[in-house]
């Protein structure tokens, strides 16, 4: 058995990044890509306590940016769902590939 | 002794399989096609995460993330599904070409993250601040939770500085100490200085705000308007009498340390490396503290604010945007 290290947990952390990265690519639904940014930032919440926990002087910050990152992403999670239920309200869809109005 | 000698010999264990049950939850969110089944998904993923920061040791931020995350952030999305979730939407497909170049990438990010992981073990790793005094104040802050670190250095220094944490002090220097980090910092404008002069009542706090001129910005995080900063003092002094020194010896020492700094913290008590000195000097005019060490010190509290602040504004603005919407389509 491999002891568990620091490493481990920021392995953790990069795959839950991928895997929000690869699902914000490959879902069409508007809800879909809101989904992949949850997962990133809670990679990203991964690696912030893992640093908190094995290096001394990041102990505080690290779960106070956690936390800031949490809060952070329910603010972001209502304004994403307000702007995808409008646009459903308008187009009757949720297919983010016939949102081109503001194409350039 | 014994139960933390058991704790780190099941711990490789319960790393494997709250990771690994994390990761095949991430993963199933992204490989399943129906919206549904991916917010399901993404409950277990979020779950997980949150065990795997009960077992890192931090207590506060896993059982945020239950409440604020599971309880709120994941309702909010299941209800956006719920509401949107009609006949083609439901299993949306992308091309195949699509996921291929998207999984391609994916790997190649995850092969770029990993090997930078892998190459810089030795300069991210633990070992450098193991039992060291890394702030320069006497005091050793934390021991890594690695099993090597449990052999050479058992139980000791773990202890020592968690009684040192929770060494109680004078409730008086505390309050002094929090006023201080309040008052010093700016001197004229409206900030969380400014509140013992300008709080004087709940109508005037608001207008005194109208009053000032754009160009009197606070270094520090302005406190919100709409909340009264009398009732946040009144609030943060009961704090300090109820969750202060007192409150803290009944807790187990070893694995609520850092929660309990960073809780006493939100609630307006100086945290932070600036901080950790056992012996503030008492008598410091509050005019000569250094700027740098004040805003520091009390940087948590404004943030809870802010943060708090924040959540509520977008929570209103989504909702006026969906009320204004529907008054639009019925007129």
């Amino acid at each position: 058995m491999i002891e568990i290290g620091f490493q481990h947990y920021l392995f953790l952390g990069a795959l839950l990044f991928v895997c929000g990265i690869v699902c914000m690519a490959t879902k069409r639904n508007a809800i879909g890509v809101l989904i992949g940014v949850e997962l990133v930032l809670n990679g990203a919440n991964v690696n912030f306590v893992a640093f908190s926990a094995f290096n001394a002087a990041f102990e505080v910050e690290g779960m106070m940016f956690a936390l800031f990152v949490i809060v952070l992403a329910a603010g972001e999670a209502a304004v994403a769902l307000a702007i995808v239920l409008n646009f459903y309200n308008n187009h009757t869809t949720v297919d983010v590939d016939t949102a081109e109005e503001l194409k350039g | 002794m014994q139960s933390s000698e058991a704790f780190f010999t099941i711990q490789p264990f319960l790393f494997w399989f709250l990771a690994g049950l994390t990761a095949l939850c991430a993963l199933a969110t992204v490989v399943t096609q129906n919206i549904v089944r991916s917010a399901t998904w993404l409950l277990f993923t979020l779950v997980g995460t949150s065990s795997v920061f009960f077992l890192l040791g931090a207590d506060l931020v896993g059982a945020t993330q239950l409440l604020v995350y599971v309880g709120g952030t994941l309702i909010l999305v299941v209800f956006g599904v719920m509401l949107t979730a009609q006949g083609p939407f439901v299993t949306m497909k992308a091309s195949g070409a699509e996921w291929a170049i998207s999984v391609v990438a994916g790997l190649l990010l995850l092969g770029v993250l990993m090997s930078a992981i892998i190459s810089h073990q030795g300069e991210l790793g633990p070992p450098k601040v193991i039992g060291e005094d890394v702030l320069g104040d006497g005091r050793r802050i934390k021991l890594p939770m690695t099993p090597d670190s449990q052999k050479f250095a058992p139980e000791r220094s773990r202890v020592a500085n968690a009684e040192e944490a929770f060494k109680p002090r004078d409730p008086r220097l505390v309050i002094k100490d929090f006023k201080e980090a309040l008052e010093g910092v700016p001197k004229g404008p409206v900030g969380f200085g400014g509140k013992g002069a300008g709080g004087k009542g709940k109508g005037k706090g608001k207008e005194k705000a109208e009053d000032k001129p754009k160009a009197e910005v606070p270094p520090m995080p302005k406190l919100p308007e709409g909340i009264d900063p009398n009732a946040i003092e009144i609030g943060t002094g009961g704090g300090i009498g109820s969750m202060g020194p007192g409150r803290a010896e009944p807790l187990n020492p070893a694995t609520s340390a850092q929660s309990a700094i960073l809780g006493q913290g939100f609630f307006g008590v100086p945290v932070g490396p600036a901080h950790r000195s056992p012996n503030p000097p008492p008598d410091t005019p509050a005019g000569k503290t250094p700027v740098r060490r004040t805003i520091r010190a009390s940087y948590l509290l404004p943030f809870e604010i802010v943060s708090v602040h924040l959540l509520v504004v977008l929570i209103g603005a989504a909702y006026l945007a969906r009320a204004k919407r529907r008054r639009g389509s019925v007129a």
